[in-house]
């Protein structure tokens, strides 16, 4: 189990998958298994990397989490000697630590984050101490945090630049003068003996060493300032430069869905998708109680559209936009309103991303087959590649 | 929140008390709900359907985020949406949890005449005992919030128990334990109290609900479930949450001076039937003769 502190945390297993579930390192194998045969007997581009990667378990087709685990972490595959230490590590042993990692093939690792968690020292990750001697809830012996199990990033910056912590109640790491060490209640993220003195900067995966209020422009596609831009299909110009209304560096997909409507065409609504609280993602259509809650696919519709449109709450509306379509009821709301931009009214409708395809209700066809994100567009921001799902165009009719 | 059934003292990051302090006290226990910070998100409902042990029913969608029209016997937690319009045109998503109130008053069990069917515990919880529930369904017309529904197939009335069953040993009911926001509390009616008026103090004070306020009608005696309410002079457009509810007055005047004059009218008889007797002695039946012209007339 991995949570957002960065924690990698050992469970044993509790019970089989149920039904027809498989375990996901099964299904993984088995593709990855079935697709190496294909490429053995029929060849293809780039066939080193898939012919002979590294795939020595004891049973292929059913990789064991502790084998995963040992991977990750990696292993020498020579016999290693640290220069400053004199510490040795064996060929075959596992590897303490990203540290000893290698780029002239004496060592393997399947992720240079985790590497520390499943050492010769054992399972770090399975570790259940709750011994926090400083107080601070930083619980140094439970599970095993990524990189080399500090707690909190950056923690060189909880000191002054003579590395004396700013508040001397709450010690994540300091200098010590004595040891010529950074050392402290975490282990500290940054260089263990760059003294003060040599003014190292803090946030070390910066070349600045400092934090930042915007980025440089190798940092970003399209920065180093934030712009605003609207959607690829939208309505209106873009107010601050109508001749680039949109982000001129998105990138787009080439297949025969990713086309793009206007309203010339008749795309003349403005449509963004969303989540409901009673629903996660596309698996609780497959639970009776999260079906219960939300029964149905909806589009929500401001009162002002649909009276236009002569629709009712309930009724089945048929939303097209240039890529495929989507059939839900309408559910008629006062919560979205007309939009008043550049004197021309702009409606915009939403719609839940939770059903189609199939599930509990799309099995007893209460519910039509149509899934939201054939309707979106695939276009995504040039830095973190998000897609632009939260603004598209549609035309909506009853179905 | 902790998986353990021991009963917690302290919690981190909580926004209120601590769920369930002090109900060893055997007060009045009290749910608070602060519609203010509601979001509409169910879970209470998933909680009561998942304790109490009730299935899946099938819904349909109505035009609304509200999962069915009101509180069913198998479904005693409802959050009540409401699209609600202000005077100066404003939106507000209301949502309001409804449930059985637990009124000090109980007007359910002043309707009852099933000896043992509704109690009231002494830390103020109403509770149907469906073993003792004849299936009249007249605790119907005794509750101002329409909460007792009736089971067509066992024919027992049922409704919310405030989780009795997990009160008693010192744990929340399922609902706030559920509760993601912290919009839901329970504890003593004291705290609760304490804590709803702090609360509608200071949507007045720092927000723009100038008639914010608890809502914990007096005309039931005060309830075991009481709100904030952004707009406490509007409790309607909450899921129409009763402005002054009360015991109805049929009920009250059928339960109290109508059920002693009709006590008195049933003594009156049996007293009017002995005087018939003492005074004229049993009425005697004539001879054979007599009972055959009787017939033939």
């Amino acid at each position: 189990m991995t949570n957002s502190s960065r924690w990698l945390q050992w469970k044993n297993v509790a019970l089989p998958p149920p039904g027809e579930a498989r375990l996901d390192q099964d299904i993984v194998a088995q593709i990855f298994l079935r697709v190496r045969e294909l490429y053995k007997a029929e060849g293809g581009k780039f066939l080193d990397p898939i012919l002979n990667l590294t795939w020595s378990y004891t049973d292929p087709q059913h990789p064991s989490l502790s084998e995963l685990a040992k991977e990750f972490n990696g292993k020498a595959l020579a016999d290693l000697t640290d220069p400053k230490t004199q510490q040795v590590i064996k060929k075959g042993q596992q590897l303490p630590g990203f540290a000893w990692l290698k780029d002239d093939g004496t060592t393997s690792c399947g992720n240079w984050i985790y590497s520390g968690c499943w050492s010769e020292a054992g399972p770090q990750l399975a570790r259940r101490g709750t011994e926090d001697p400083s107080g601070l809830g930083i619980y140094q012996n439970w599970a095993w945090s990524w990189p080399a199990n500090r707690r909190i990033l950056y923690n060189r910056a909880s000191c002054d630049p003579a590395g004396k912590p700013w508040d001397a109640d709450r010690k994540q790491v300091w200098w010590s003068d004595s040891s010529q060490l950074w050392v402290g209640n975490d282990v500290p993220d940054f260089k263990a003996d760059s003294n003060p003195k040599d003014h190292m900067g803090p946030f070390i995966m910066n070349a600045e060493g400092v934090g930042r209020i915007f980025g440089p422009l190798a940092a970003f596609a399209d920065g180093p300032f934030p712009e605003h831009y609207e959607p690829f299909e939208s309505p209106v110009q873009n107010p601050l430069h109508p001749k680039q209304s949109n982000n001129p560096v998105v990138k787009k997909l080439n297949s025969p869905f990713d086309k793009f409507g206007t309203t010339g065409e008749g795309f003349n609504v403005i449509c963004t998708t969303y989540r409901l609280t009673e629903h996660y993602h596309y698996w609780t259509k497959n639970n009776p109680v999260n079906v219960e809650l939300i029964p149905e696919a909806f589009v929500e519709i401001p009162v002002e559209l649909a009276k236009e449109l002569g629709i009712e709450g309930g009724e089945k509306v048929k939303l097209t936009s240039a890529r495929s379509f989507y059939i839900a009821k309408a559910f008629v709301t006062k919560r979205i309103k007309p939009m008043m931009i550049d004197g021309q009214r702009v409606f915009q409708i939403g719609m839940p991303i939770h059903q189609g395809y199939r599930g509990i209700q799309e099995d007893r066809a209460r519910n039509a087959r149509t899934i939201a994100n054939r309707l979106t567009s695939t276009v995504v921001d040039p830095n973190a590649f998000t897609p632009e799902f939260k603004g598209f165009l549609v035309k909506i009719e009853k179905a | 929140m902790s998986q353990a059934t021991l009963q917690i003292v302290k919690i981190s990051g909580h926004a209120g008390t601590v769920p369930g302090a002090g109900v060893e006290r055997a007060e009045q226990v009290c749910k608070l709900v602060d519609t203010t910070t509601c979001i509409g998100c169910k879970a209470c409902e998933v909680a009561c359907l998942e304790w109490n042990g009730y299935q899946f029913a099938d819904t349909t969608f109505d035009n609304t985020y509200q999962t069915m029209p009101q509180t069913a016997w198998n479904y005693w937690n409802l959050i009540k949406f409401n699209e609600h319009e202000r005077e100066d045109g404003t939106l507000q998503l209301l949502m309001r949890k409804d449930q059985c109130m637990h009124c000090a008053d109980p007007g359910c069990l002043a309707a009852c005449p099933a000896d043992g069917a509704i109690v009231q515990y002494a830390n103020g919880i109403v509770d149907f005992q469906q073993q003792n529930c004849i299936g009249c369904g007249y605790c119907v017309s005794g509750c101002p919030f329409n909460i007792p529904k009736f089971n067509p197939a066992t024919k027992k009335m049922f409704k919310c128990t405030l989780c009795a069953d997990r009160v008693t040993v010192g744990l929340e009911p399922a609902c706030i334990k559920a509760c993601p926001t912290g919009c839901l509390h329970f504890g003593t009616k004291e705290d609760m109290k304490t804590i709803a008026e702090d609360r509608a103090q200071q949507l007045r004070e720092h927000f723009d609900f100038k008639d914010a306020g608890v809502y914990d009608p007096a005309g039931v005696g005060g309830t075991g479930v009481i709100y904030v309410l952004h707009d406490v002079k509007n409790p309607e457009a909450y899921g129409g949450l009763p402005r002054d509810p009360h015991v109805p007055w049929v009920v009250r005047i059928w339960k109290g001076p109508a059920k002693w004059l009709g006590n008195l009218a049933m003594l009156g008889g049996i007293l009017g039937v002995t005087l018939h007797y003492l005074r004229f002695g049993p009425k005697e039946v004539g001879t054979e003769r007599d009972r055959n012209k009787g017939e033939q007339r």
